[in-house]
């Protein structure tokens, strides 16, 4: 086949299918009128165009031939009970899948968590399982040293000194940073720092020493550290516990070994008391050997207030407690004390039967010589913090000693309206007690005259 | 609803539905289906269940499975009464339905075809000669005058020759008058697309059905119609072997 004849065939293939696009269009009166009229006069002018137009005309007339068709006699019916079903089916299958695939996509994302929880819970709880038994011991830990400062302490034992509350005389209040507050959040025994002295540190020894323990030991010390907490009386019991572990600390391994060795708590507490009051003798004797007036008034007061009864047995054993002169003889013949110190102590003990409550507390005022920021106790019997100044140094004499009384009197909240007191106070000189005055001014001697008044009348 | 539907539609869309809506008294009856009223779906199950069987049946060749598929667009309707938005005609929207159901099904019958062709033994495709049935009915040789009934079956045949979408174009053409815009609609296609299409099925169609028209008879060396397998309806291939 030439090209030409080629290019002649495409160009009728094409020119074909125009006429068949126009003449189809044409039929199903989709031209416009324009189109129409060029369709038709063709038609009026062109015999084959006319003749294909004819054929698929007849061709489109056939398809006529077909059956019309129709459905069955219930289809109405089974397409409606279809329908209907249908939507049921998909009603149930929508609310079902509402909740199932939610449900199961939650299960699907909590499983792994939860699994993932649990084993991480029962790893933490198997890690930290010797950390928790000593949580719950801790109690006993914080004061193991204290509660195994004698290998057979007993509840009753304790409940012995506590019916003793002087048996110790005076010692230092139980401010000791090793008791300050503490909670069991606060110490996280795993990570206790190793701070030399700190109350850390002294639980990490106690722990250590309770750890060393075999399991009877430790149960007995649970066992008394419950009882104490259970007592009726537990304040007091932990307050002569500490007493009594100081007061070991304190003492030779000798008397030590005699009061362990008692046999029973009656001799035990008459072992310590007889201790104490040597011990008393001995400090009283010593200090007589200073011949330091301050020091020996303290003294002097202290022994009055915590061991009277030893005081009187020296008051007699010296002198005729009733003959001033005797006194006086006495004391020339004794290398301590001298008449002021005896005088005081009589005017004192005369004081102290008439207001022992008051004297006890100027006592502990005096006790805590030295320190600022101390504890004082108060009229209750409990314990509250008074900028106490203290009497030392400044102490320059017995008027002075008392106003000093008078003034740490007053911020401990009672009062020293006796007669005694303030008699002596105007018996000074006006320029002593100018000095005094200017020391305690007026308006804080106002203050106090004021309180003082009050507590009279409520008296 | 409406409202709800409403809000959701751009103002174009809003107007061509209200244009529907007052032209198309089918669409009016959709709308009541969408409001949950079974018996304006009753209704328009009666009024078209004939034509989709019609057209269903030319498209699949097979008049029972007809029935089926008109059911499952009746069903694809109902489902999706709920989304009904009027964007056409109700009838170029069911027909959309239709040509969809209509191509699963044939793909389904290609599929199952192939795995028929598979399992033949001689591996070649069987095709069907009209003439060699039609020789086998009448015993007459080489030609006999054409009657009706032979003449139905041929046209049917024929339109088994063309291809899907020229047959569905051809059916909605010629059975539901619509427009080629409305086909173009119905089968989503552009109107020159349909154009084409509907040029090339009518040409197609004449060129099969030329040699009965001219002469109304069957000619002596037959016309071979490459219909797949299973495509002729057995009622009509038995009455052609004289069962």
């Amino acid at each position: 086949m030439s090209e030409s004849d080629t290019a002649e065939t495409a160009d009728s293939q094409w020119s074909d299918s125009a006429i068949m696009l126009q003449l189809t269009a044409y039929l199903d009166g989709e031209l416009d009128g324009r189109e129409i009229q060029v369709v038709e006069e063709r038609l009026a002018t062109d015999q084959k165009y006319r003749s294909l137009m004819q054929e698929l005309q007849q061709t489109w007339d056939v398809l006529d031939i077909l059956p019309s068709s129709s459905a069955s006699s219930d289809f109405t019916r089974s397409t409606m009970k279809l329908v209907v079903d249908d939507a049921k089916k998909l009603t149930s299958e929508g609310k079902k899948s509402i909740w199932t695939w939610p449900l199961r996509a939650l299960a699907l994302l909590l499983l792994p968590c939860i699994a993932a929880l649990v084993a991480f819970m029962l790893m933490r709880y198997v890690q930290e399982e010797p950390n928790r038994r000593l949580r719950r011991d801790f109690a006993v830990i914080k004061d193991y040293d204290v509660l195994t400062c004698e290998r057979n302490l007993s509840i009753e034992f304790l409940e012995a000194l506590a019916d003793n509350p002087r048996i110790f005389g005076s010692l230092p209040l139980p401010n000791d940073e090793r008791y300050a507050s503490y909670s069991n959040d606060e110490i996280k025994l795993a990570t206790l720092p190793s701070e030399e002295g700190s109350v850390r540190e002294r639980v990490r020894t106690n722990r250590e020493g309770f750890l060393r323990l075999d399991t009877v030991s430790q149960k007995k010390v649970r066992k008394l550290n419950s009882a104490v907490d259970q007592s009726d009386r537990r304040d007091e019991l932990r307050y002569s516990l500490y007493q009594y572990y100081k007061w070991l600390d304190g003492i030779g391994e000798t008397d030590c070994a005699v009061v362990m060795d008692a046999p029973t708590i009656e001799e035990k507490i008459s072992t310590i008391k007889k201790i104490v009051d040597y011990r008393y003798l001995s400090d009283f004797a010593n200090m007589m050997q200073e011949k330091d007036l301050n020091s020996i008034y303290i003294s002097l007061i202290r022994l009055l207030v915590e061991r009277q009864k030893v005081l009187d047995d020296l008051f007699v054993q010296l002198f005729d407690w009733e003959d001033e002169s005797a006194i006086l003889n006495m004391a020339k013949s004794y290398t301590g004390p001298n008449k002021d110190m005896f005088i005081l102590g009589a005017r004192l003990k005369k004081i102290y039967s008439e207001y022992p409550e008051r004297i006890e507390q100027l006592v502990y005022v005096e006790d805590i010589d030295q320190i600022t920021n101390s504890l004082l106790l108060s009229e209750d019997g409990k314990f509250i913090f008074k900028n106490a100044d203290i009497l030392s140094s400044s102490v320059k004499s017995e008027a002075h000693l008392l106003a000093s009384w008078m003034v740490r009197a007053h911020d401990a909240k009672f009062s020293p309206e006796d007669g005694e007191l303030l008699e002596l106070f105007k018996s000074l000189p006006t320029e002593k007690q100018d000095e005094l005055n200017n020391e305690f001014p007026a308006d804080r001697k106002r203050e106090l005259m004021k309180i003082r008044e009050e507590k009279f009348q409520q008296r | 609803m409406e409202q709800e539907v409403a809000l959701t539609l751009s103002d174009s869309a809003l107007q061509k539905a209200q244009k529907y809506e007052l032209l198309d008294p089918d669409v009016r009856l959709m709308l009541q289906v969408r409001d949950g009223s079974a018996a304006a779906f009753e209704e328009l199950v009666e009024k078209y269940q004939a034509r989709l069987v019609g057209i269903l049946g030319h498209m699949i060749g097979k008049r029972d499975l007809a029935e089926d598929l008109t059911q499952e667009v009746f069903m694809r309707v109902y489902r999706a009464r709920e989304r009904y938005v009027p964007g056409a005609k109700f009838s170029t929207w069911l027909f959309t339905i239709a040509h969809n159901v209509a191509s699963n099904a044939i793909r389904k019958q290609s599929r199952r075809k192939e795995v028929n062709l598979t399992n033949s033994p001689s591996g070649k495709v069987p095709v069907r000669r009209l003439d060699r049935m039609a020789k086998a009915k009448s015993g007459l040789m080489p030609t006999r005058q054409i009657d009706r009934k032979e003449m139905t079956v041929i046209v049917q045949q024929a339109i088994q020759t063309l291809n899907d979408r020229q047959r569905m174009a051809l059916l909605l053409s010629k059975f539901e008058g619509m427009s080629y815009f409305e086909i173009a609609d119905a089968m989503q296609l552009t109107t020159q697309a349909v154009k084409s299409l509907l040029s090339r099925a009518r040409n197609n169609l004449r060129e099969t059905l030329e040699p009965y028209l001219k002469s109304g008879h069957l000619p002596a060396g037959g016309i071979v119609f490459d219909i797949p397998s299973g495509q002729l309806d057995p009622a009509d291939t038995d009455e052609l072997r004289g069962n």
